[in-house]
């Protein structure tokens, strides 16, 4: 991947913004009832999405730092199944969990928004990936809650259509 | 360090409410003061408290790694680099606020439901070595009320100069 340009930049912070937005939104479509259901034994229920979701912001928030303040850093890889499987994990409440979203994603924004132009060149070392350069990183993380509330659009269709009660 | 169940208790109730502590501290310091030092290599009160929104965050991170991966690398990184780095004065206070607020809030859960055996789970961490899920207790337990104090004891220094 190339570095971006600013006006890539602008973009994919704009998309990182609205990420929030599009959970919030796909969450709101989500019938109370369907919430811990999931729609196959290996998929996670809208809960266990959210939670991962919050779990993923605040990983990705030290990441982010990390490879602003400490070039050259290691990035550690988590595996996102084994922590769902975490005591309390079921019942990890989704208001707490969307507001973790919301409040460390806006503090992290402002800081990637002021961030010296210099910084947009640093590299890390992620555990499982290797090169992980700070755009990178962005580019790819900054569609994370996107794809996630097309996840819970999903669950939410193919509980409709098993007219699950 | 390993704890006994009255030191989790007690450290876990600490933890619950560090940041309805912090927060009174933050509103007793008067708006004139609040981004002064109090001598040139101390932190001013709001960068205390941005440090312990960035704190928090990474926090909330090291006790999900201890009590899922095993032995996991728990990075370390340079408190007073980061001030400067990251320009604290000119970060949110309110998002700095908000954050600590919900990922604590979000974080007491987790550690309420941790199993006995959960407490002994073991990192390595890059500057300090072994760290256990029972160290993290005891130094993320107080740690809103240590910078709690920290700014008290600013604006105590900062009015007897005269500020």
């Amino acid at each position: 991947m190339t570095p971006l340009t600013p006006e890539q930049r602008q973009m994919v912070l704009a998309t990182f913004v609205d990420g929030i937005t599009s959970l919030e939104q796909a969450l709101a479509d989500a019938p109370e009832q369907w919430l811990d259901v999931r729609p196959s034994v290996d998929e996670w229920s809208i809960r266990e999405i959210v939670v991962h979701c919050a779990d993923m912001e605040l990983m990705s928030s030290v990441r982010c730092r990390m490879l602003m303040a400490e070039p050259e850093t290691l990035i550690a890889g988590i595996d996102p199944d084994i922590w769902a499987a975490a005591p309390g994990y079921q019942g990890m409440g989704i208001v707490e969990s969307m507001a973790v979203i919301r409040s460390t994603r806006l503090f992290t924004v402002q800081i990637l928004a002021q961030m010296p132009e210099h910084m947009w060149e640093n590299v890390g070392h992620h555990s499982e990936s290797g090169s992980l350069p700070l755009f990178t990183w962005l580019s790819y993380f900054a569609n994370h809650l996107d794809v996630h509330a097309m996840q819970i659009r999903s669950n939410i269709r193919i509980l409709e259509s098993s007219n699950w009660p | 360090m390993a704890l006994s169940s009255d030191e989790r208790k007690e450290l876990m109730s600490r933890y619950a409410n560090g940041p309805a502590v912090l927060l009174a501290a933050w509103e007793a310091v008067p708006p004139e003061l609040q981004k002064l030092r109090p001598a040139e290599d101390a932190w001013s009160a709001h960068e205390i408290i941005v440090h312990c929104a960035d704190s928090e965050t990474f926090a909330s991170t090291r006790i999900r790694l201890l009590i899922s991966d095993p032995n996991p690398i728990i990075v370390g990184y340079d408190q007073d680099e980061w001030v400067h780095i990251f320009r604290y004065h000119d970060r949110r206070i309110d998002l700095a606020l908000d954050t600590i607020r919900v990922v604590r809030a979000n974080t007491v859960p987790v550690i309420e439901a941790m199993p006995e055996a959960a407490w002994s789970a073991t990192g390595s961490h890059t500057q300090s070595g072994r760290i256990t899920a029972d160290d993290w207790l005891a130094s993320y337990g107080v740690h809103l009320h240590d910078h709690a104090d920290q700014i008290a004891a600013n604006v105590r220094s900062l009015q007897e100069a005269g500020q």
